[in-house]
């Protein structure tokens, strides 16, 4: 079974699960976070030329520190993302799950050097395409992986109805199944809500009301009073 | 199509993480996608460059305009391995009718060709069916949460595409002696990669690496959006809830244990051979031979050292005025040069100020440790008795020794108290208040003499059998403690403090 996930487990025996991120959306962040850089190359550019060589050093002093050390000071200070990955929804952490120090960031991107070559983060593309948990060189010296923020769940309202209890006892992933459904029927259509309500008769039994409306009831049960 | 036969994890997921999945189909099928791309993709590639030979730029064109072709061999491997098992180059090949008559290729190759959603929406037409209207309006439906992903999805793959092509130039050009020039030109690198107005190898090799960055590229961009496609259908027709839904009936399956590892140790025996004497050489002999190996041209390091030499040190370049737009901004600059050298200056002063301040200090815990160290307060009392010199009698050896008949607990802890003050004000010894009976028979006999220690030793265990366990101790004990106690703890200076 093909995913894009990575199972850390933790020594309680939980399974912390990380969604990776592959290529596409971080060639996206990197652009993102190469034009802002450039940007801000450019203003300052354009503020220090006033200053003559003065400001060239100075200029030259901020692309260094922009370019090697501001995408390593953001994934440390910022919650593992630079603007980039924020925008896209992506943040590094360490491969088992804890957030990112300074000891790998540093790593990673001093070795985006390695990873541009030969030409415009080649390598990179290609050790991401070809990893199993899309990982760039730097990523795999460091220890690191880009994975998905996880969003806040949005609080979905389940349609009200009479509470009723399953007629068997459910085990968590047929609960979480009810509950899923309850959620999302408002987006189905109401035949393929029939079709898909069909099939867990055996939880439903014979409903006056037919299956969809039982699993609504079973998942306000499920859910608790909201009285 | 069964559901449950699917070999992706069917989930409703992130529109990105969708895209990501297109990556990893690609990963585990390459072998059938590439074999089938190498066995439709590649022969028509070469054939469009026979048929249009004389032309390597139509050829270019060409190959770059079929893409959609080769886009639908990509999704009849990934749909088949996605539902089953994935199809041999040769059954692919065998079906290569059926996909170009029934998949709106003839669309896609004219009207359609630029349109952006191009893999998101091949699905409905080469899998689905669906034809003119009835396919409009569906991808219509299927692109109206997804749109943004499938189009970034098209701007990344552009960009991976030309990355991985002008990689594939730069890797040449590094590995090609000489090709290398310093002044670099990125207008005649770029031109270098696309623009093929010469014949015969150079063309070659242009459009083989051309050719090679789409093989790479162009099947992710198909997986990605065929991942997109199912990701959609699975969120609007919840095949997600179909699967947990069809897992009810089946009997209830004892939770999956969490694998444990198996740790396979080998043993690698080391063979430790030992030579026989015989064939050891004497210590001159082998010396002898050492430096005739050594002699040996191999071993005469050589060594051409380049060092940069200015060519006329007298002649100095004249200093350069710079250009400034105005005397007012060379002012400023001016000065906020001078700031930064007196900043650097300063900053240069401090880190030394605290470097030295910081050695300093710790020069101080390098001497030897028997200076006393002043700042630590003596203390007043040990385990509840007071041990301040003023507080104890001056003649106490003779008190205690009066006492030692009638109170011997009073005798013990007159000599106790007079030993632990002498021990502490006068031979500054670092007891603690914290300390125990035992700590402080360690620290004493840490500093000597050994018979001082012994009698303390003596002393300790009367205390403690008197006080701690009760037991009475013998007068004669007591006294000839006493009598010893003043050679211990009387100073010459004076009494016992």
């Amino acid at each position: 079974m093909l995913d894009t996930t990575r199972a850390v487990p933790t020594p309680e025996g939980i399974e912390l699960v990380l969604r990776l991120a592959g290529p596409v959306p971080r060639a996206l962040a990197w652009l993102t976070d190469t034009l802002l850089r450039f940007g801000i190359l450019a203003v300052a550019g354009w503020v220090l030329s006033l200053l003559g060589q003065f400001g060239w050093g100075l200029l030259l002093i901020i692309a260094f520190l922009l370019e090697w050390l501001a995408p390593a000071a953001f994934e440390v200070w910022a919650d593992g993302s630079t603007p980039g990955k924020k925008a896209l929804g992506l943040m590094v952490m360490h491969d088992d799950g804890t957030p990112i120090r300074w000891s790998a960031a540093l790593v990673r991107n001093l070795l985006r050097a390695v990873d541009f070559l030969p030409f415009g983060y080649g390598f990179g593309l290609i050790a991401m395409l070809l990893s199993r948990d899309f990982k760039r060189l730097g990523d795999i010296a460091a220890g690191t992986v880009v994975v998905y923020r996880i969003p806040p769940p949005e609080p979905v309202a389940i349609p009200p109805a009479r509470a009723v209890a399953p007629s068997r006892p459910l085990n968590l992933d047929e609960q979480r199944a009810v509950l899923d459904f309850a959620e999302r029927s408002a987006t189905l259509t109401p035949q393929r809500a029939g079709e898909i309500a069909e099939l867990a008769r055996s939880i439903t039994g014979e409903a006056p009301a037919g299956p969809t409306a039982r699993l609504l009831e079973m998942a306000n049960y499920l859910s608790g009073p909201r009285q | 199509m069964r559901l449950d036969r699917a070999n992706i994890v069917l989930r409703s997921r992130d529109s990105w993480e969708a895209v990501d999945l297109g990556a990893t189909m690609i990963r585990a099928w390459w072998r059938p996608v590439y074999g089938a791309w190498l066995a439709v993709v590649l022969p028509i590639v070469v054939s469009v460059h026979v048929l249009l030979a004389t032309s390597p730029w139509l050829a270019l064109l060409a190959l770059w305009w079929l893409k959609p072709l080769y886009d639908r061999v990509v999704l009849h491997v990934l749909a088949q391995a996605v539902f089953g098992s994935p199809p041999t180059p040769r059954q692919t090949l065998g079906s290569l009718g059926e996909i170009v008559r029934s998949t709106g290729l003839l669309g896609a190759l004219t009207w359609r060709r630029l349109a952006p959603l191009r893999s998101f929406h091949l699905p409905v037409r080469q899998l689905e069916g669906q034809q003119g209207g009835e396919a409009r309006e569906r991808e219509r439906l299927l692109a109206r949460r997804t749109s943004g992903q499938a189009t970034g999805l098209l701007y990344a793959c552009l960009l991976f595409e030309l990355t991985v092509l002008l990689s594939l130039n730069a890797f040449i050009d590094l590995l090609t002696p000489g090709a290398i020039q310093i002044d670099y030109d990125i207008q005649a690198f770029l031109q270098g990669a696309f623009v093929s107005d010469d014949t015969g190898w150079n063309a070659f090799i242009r459009h083989a690496l051309i050719f090679t960055a789409i093989s790479v590229i162009e099947p992710l961009y198909v997986a990605s959006g065929f991942a997109l496609y199912l990701n959609r259908r699975t969120k609007l027709e919840a095949w997600d809830l179909e699967l947990a839904f069809r897992r009810l009936d089946r009997p209830v399956a004892p939770a999956p244990k969490y694998p444990t590892a198996l740790l396979a140790c080998c043993m690698i025996a080391g063979l430790i051979g030992s030579m026989p004497p015989s064939a050891l050489a004497s210590p001159a002999e082998s010396r002898e031979t050492i430096r005739e190996v050594l002699a040996a041209p191999e071993f005469r390091e050589h060594r051409d050292q380049k060092v940069w030499r200015a060519r006329n040190a007298s002649e100095t370049t004249p200093q350069q005025k710079p250009s400034f737009s105005s005397d007012m901004f060379e002012a400023i600059a001016l000065t906020l040069a001078q700031i930064a050298r007196i900043a650097a200056y300063l900053l240069i002063a401090a880190v030394l100020y605290v470097v030295i301040r910081y050695l300093l200090r710790e020069a101080k815990n390098w001497r030897p440790t028997a200076s006393p160290v002043p700042s630590r307060p003596l203390p007043e009392t040990v385990f509840g008795l007071d041990v301040r010199p003023e507080a104890l009698p001056p003649d106490l050896a003779d008190l205690a020794a009066q006492a030692a008949r009638h109170d011997p607990r009073l005798a013990l802890s007159l000599l106790y108290r007079g030993a632990l003050a002498a021990l502490i004000h006068r031979d500054q010894l670092p007891i603690g208040v914290g300390d125990t009976e035992g700590d402080c028979l360690q620290r004493v006999r840490a500093i000597g003499p050994a018979d001082r220690s012994a009698f303390f030793a003596k002393l300790v265990a009367a205390w403690s059998e008197t006080v701690y366990a009760q037991t009475p101790v013998q007068a004669q004990t007591i006294e000839a403690l006493c009598t010893e106690w003043p050679r211990h703890f009387v100073s010459d200076r004076g009494n016992a403090a």
